[in-house]
């Protein structure tokens, strides 16, 4: 059998700790990849616990430019994952699990992530089940202690997957974490053992210091999820140790929202922005990219959706708007996509009557909250959008338009305030605007370091 | 013991270089370096700290935290003004190499390499005279060893600073002998403040972990870190643990190695030793602290894990086989030192008895604090001075209390956002509570309507049946045919009841 050849660089950025309890195909297949996706200077730690199966025999036989440290006995996922922490010699610690085949770019990505904001503690990269389909998408943390993966069984390429944003806790299937970080913290703790819950603990003592697990999509891993522990055994440990996380966190999980159920499916997008003060929605027909990148920007703390009334956007556009945080949602029908979201937005960017015909007459019912800002972009083409346009108008907090008469036959109408801007910097007046209306955006950030989208 | 220095006098954040050799294998370097970023950051706010070794990062170690340091670079003029013009102020701390090539065991390294890089000239010279008068370099808990032909330079070079100190009398004779004319100080070694540099929660999690991994006991626990190098002295150390552990049944000896020539020493105590043994693998710098913090008792050669034991007011004694004076230095008191393996048991059990740990604590660190304060405040006034003549100016009054504004108000901001976030959810869940109930009220009834409808449908079928009976009965021969005597009869009852 040809050795698995992995490098390890004599001045680490990071090291990859894996920890093995049997199921050494899957390892094998995961080394590999790690040797062939990983393009940052690194070294690898494998732990065995034991393994019944001779995985253990396998790593130390087969498996060249690893550190391999084979214990007596299963001493657990935590107390190795430590066992690796202690020897690792990089400044980052990427935790992946050895049924978990990382794809090609996964650590820059991670890396990157994690050193361009001083408040992120933690990154996890987007998990794919072995037929393709989306398995995790960043994780939720529900006031008794049971969590969700975002995305399960979803199209990957979904955009609604595909943008940065906190996430309550990272699987440690693929994690990457800053080894000071994870050391001052102490590590993953004993009480979870053998396993499972870990990396739920770990997050909730990041967020006490402040920090948070940022979910990055670019960076992802095909995961077989169960391949070593099966499913069974998986179930019944979880459960323990979410007895022994909701004990520990009685405080901290009483004020996180109650788990989504067929009442109440809202709680899944409410819990996604949870961290997210304001949210606004930006309804357009065609890709408002400046105006989408110039609210991203002054709302680094907040989400900023696009909801696209007039279908799909290119790739390239969700590409680059995922990038700097936007969620694009393309839903089939955007009244049920607000009623799903009922009281979630803070404020409602309409672009034209097009966008207002679509949107403007669930408003109402779904978000009496939301102040509405309403830009014109020319005279409507027929009666329903005019009929949508003085909807949307009487609805306004804030109406922006282009030109003299737009602006008459706004003030005639809307209740707020109407602008002229003639100069057509729309980006700059919107977040003027939202500004005005009190929503402070980066002026109320925290003064340090970059702050992560939310 | 420590105060905080007033920074407000400076707007720019004061920029202090701590330079030591920390790019190597060494428990008491990581402890040094963890506790001055401790200390420091204490007393300076707004610090901007940065840490620089021979190799820094290119010779990451597992000791450095994940936090490695930054390279000198080989030692050239332009070099160290870089380095000057970086910083406001140096610490040289820990151990202090005068010969270059001596140190290329510990980086793997041909001696030339190291001859090149010339980083004992950043360690002894620092910046030189000149730019030192402008970002001052010190001493703090400095290892010296016997220079040799280098006393001149080190005379040349302390001589100006106004602090030095020293981990040892025999450093500071040294010094003297060298013609150094600064004031020196000796210090204890900085690791005896390792505890506040280190959360409990963190101490508690490790010794979990310790215990989970079966390389720390739950019952009582005494520590050996043994001399390097030392193996053959093993079986007379075991030896001399025996009667303790003939007292203690359940105490257990955790044998830790903490720098490459521990771990054969350990092997060996931990073969002697048997199952009143513990053997455990590599330990980051928590993972000690918790191990001393944990025990009941440590017997050490190392001076930095002795004091980092005497801060966790825990009984220590230093075991000193090769009669080393720092050992003899180290020690707080006479009979905290053993010469001779057979003697640990008796010294360490008299140590714990004294219960003198918090006072031994407490002697160590004040001088530390004291120092610690000398040198927060030398960095606070260079960083003052300097950041003058960097442009920038005293605060404004006025405009350092928009600022407090400024924070409070976004901090404010924040915290009414996630109540109106919250508010918001909760309110969506009574709507949606209140559509579930409308929902299944509204299915209810449909079922009851379903079932009533059913039931009335069920008694129009027997009405219809009965009405169909009645039909029947009416038309028999026997109803028609006495329908003239039932009429008779009805008359003559109406009649009778007149």
């Amino acid at each position: 059998m040809t050795a698995v050849a992995l490098s390890s660089s004599p001045s680490p950025v990071a090291s990859i700790l894996v920890v093995t309890y049997g199921g050494w195909e899957w390892c094998r297949r995961a080394l590999e990849a790690v040797a062939r996706n990983t393009d940052v200077p690194h070294e690898v730690i494998v732990v065995d616990n034991a393994s019944p199966d001779g995985t253990g025999e396998r790593l130390r036989d087969e498996v060249r430019g690893a550190t391999v440290i084979l214990n007596p006995r299963n001493v657990g996922f935590g107390p190795a994952v430590n066992q690796a922490a202690a020897v690792a010699r990089g400044r980052f610690l990427a935790l992946l699990n050895p049924d978990a085949e990382v794809q090609p770019g996964w650590l820059p990505l991670l890396v990157e992530a994690l050193r361009r904001r001083r408040d992120v503690g933690a990154v996890v990269g987007r998990l794919l089940n072995v037929d393709g389909s989306l398995q995790e998408a960043g994780s939720l943390l529900w006031s008794d202690g049971s969590t969700l993966a975002l995305g399960v069984g979803a199209d990957p390429s979904d955009p609604a997957y595909r943008f940065s944003f906190s996430s309550d806790y990272g699987s440690a299937a693929c994690l990457l974490i800053r080894r000071s970080t994870f050391l001052d913290e102490g590590g993953f703790d004993a009480a979870y053992l053998p396993a499972y819950c870990e990396d739920v603990d770990l997050a909730l003592r990041l967020r006490e210091r402040g920090l948070r697990v940022l979910y990055e999509p670019r960076a992802a891993a095909v995961h077989a999820r169960f391949a070593s522990s099966g499913e069974d055994g998986a179930a019944r440990l979880i459960e323990r140790n979410r007895q022994v996380l909701r004990s520990r966190w009685a405080g901290a999980l009483a004020g996180r929202i109650a788990p989504p159920d067929e009442d109440h499916p809202h709680r899944t997008v409410a819990g996604r922005d949870a961290d997210a003060l304001d949210r606004i929605v930006v309804a357009a027909p065609s890709t408002p990219m400046a105006t989408l990148l110039e609210l991203a920007r002054r709302f680094p703390e907040d989400r900023v959706t696009w909801l696209a009334t007039g279908g799909r956007p290119d790739a390239e556009a969700i590409d680059e708007l995922a990038e700097a945080g936007v969620e694009v949602a393309v839903p089939e029908r955007a009244a049920a996509w607000l009623d799903e979201r009922l009281f979630h937005f803070s404020a409602v960017v309409l672009l034209g009557a097009g966008a207002a015909a679509v949107v403007v007459d669930e408003l109402e019912a779904a978000q009496p909250q939301a102040e509405v800002v309403y830009a014109f972009d020319g005279p409507p083409r027929d009666a329903s959008l005019r009929r949508a346009e003085v909807t949307a108008l009487r609805r306004a907090a804030s109406v922006v338009c282009a030109n003299e008469a737009e602006r008459r036959f706004a003030s005639e109408l809307c209740p707020g305030e109407v602008r002229v801007d003639a100069d057509a910097d729309l980006p700059s007046v919107l977040v003027a605007e939202l500004r005005r209306l009190g929503f402070a955006g980066d002026l109320a950030a925290p003064p340090a370091g970059t702050a992560p989208r939310p | 013991m420590s105060r905080p220095v007033d920074a407000a006098a400076t707007r720019a954040p004061v920029r202090v270089g701590i330079w030591g050799l920390f790019d190597v294998e060494d428990f008491g370097a990581a402890a040094i370096l963890r506790v001055l970023r401790h200390e420091l950051a204490r007393r300076i706010p707004g610090l901007e700290l940065r840490t620089f070794s021979p190799l820094g990062y290119d010779h990451a170690t597992r000791w450095d935290g994940g936090e490695p340091s930054e390279p000198f670079g080989p030692w050239s003029p332009e070099r160290v003004g870089e380095l000057a013009e970086a910083l406001d102020a140096v610490v040289v701390a820990g151990e202090v190499v005068v010969d270059d090539a001596g140190l290329a065991p510990a980086y793997g390294l041909p001696p030339e390499d190291l001859v090149a890089r010339a980083p004992s000239r950043f360690l002894v010279e620092g910046l030189g005279p000149e730019l030192e008068a402008d970002c001052p370099v010190a001493y703090f808990a400095a290892g010296l060893p016997d220079p040799g032909p280098h006393a001149p330079r080190l005379a040349a070079a302390l001589s100006p600073r106004s602090i030095v100190s020293v981990g040892d009398e025999a450093a500071r004779d040294r010094l003297a002998a060298a013609g150094v004319a600064a004031p020196v100080e000796v210090v204890p070694h900085p690791a005896a403040l390792l505890p506040a540099a280190i959360r409990p929660d963190v101490l508690d999690r490790r010794l979990e972990y310790l215990r989970a991994m079966g390389w720390y006991p739950r019952g009582e626990a005494v520590v050996v870190v043994g001399p390097a190098g030392r193996v053959d002295a093993a079986p007379a150390v075991a030896e001399g643990l025996a009667p303790l552990l003939a007292d203690r049944p359940g105490a257990v000896v955790v044998c830790a190695g903490l720098a490459p020539g521990d771990d054969a020493f350990a092997d060996a105590l931990a073969r002697a030793l048997g199952d009143r043994a513990h053997r455990p693998g590599a330990l980051t710098l928590e993972d000690v602290a918790a191990a001393l913090q944990g025990s009941a008792g440590v017997v050490t050669s190392s001076v930095a894990v002795a004091a980092a034991a005497a801060g966790f007011e825990r009984p220590a004694i230093l075991l000193d086989l090769d009669a080393d004076p720092r050992l003899e230095e180290a020690a707080h008191a006479a009979d905290a030192v053993v010469r001779s393996a057979r003697d640990v048991a008796a010294a360490l059990e008299k140590v714990a008895a004294a219960g003198s740990a918090g006072e031994v604590a407490a002697g160590l660190a004040a001088p530390l604090h004291a120092e610690l304060d000398r040198l927060a405040a030398m960095a606070v006034d260079a960083g003052a001075s300097r950041g003058a003549a960097r442009g920038s100016v005293a605060p404004d009054a006025d405009l350092e209390e928009l600022r407090r504004r400024l924070a409070a108000l976004a901090s404010a901001h924040r915290t009414r956002g996630r109540l109106l976030v919250a508010q918001r959810w909760r309110f969506a869940d009574r709507v949606r509570d209140s559509e579930a109930r409308e929902r299944r009220t509204r299915d209810e009834l449909e079922r009851r309507i379903a079932d009533l409808e059913g039931e009335r449908a069920r008694l129009e079928a027997e009405v219809a049946g009965k009405d169909r009976e009645l039909a029947t009965l009416l038309d028999t021969r026997t109803f028609r045919y006495t329908a003239g005597l039932r009429r008779l009869w009805g008359r003559l009852r109406g009649a009778g009841r007149r």
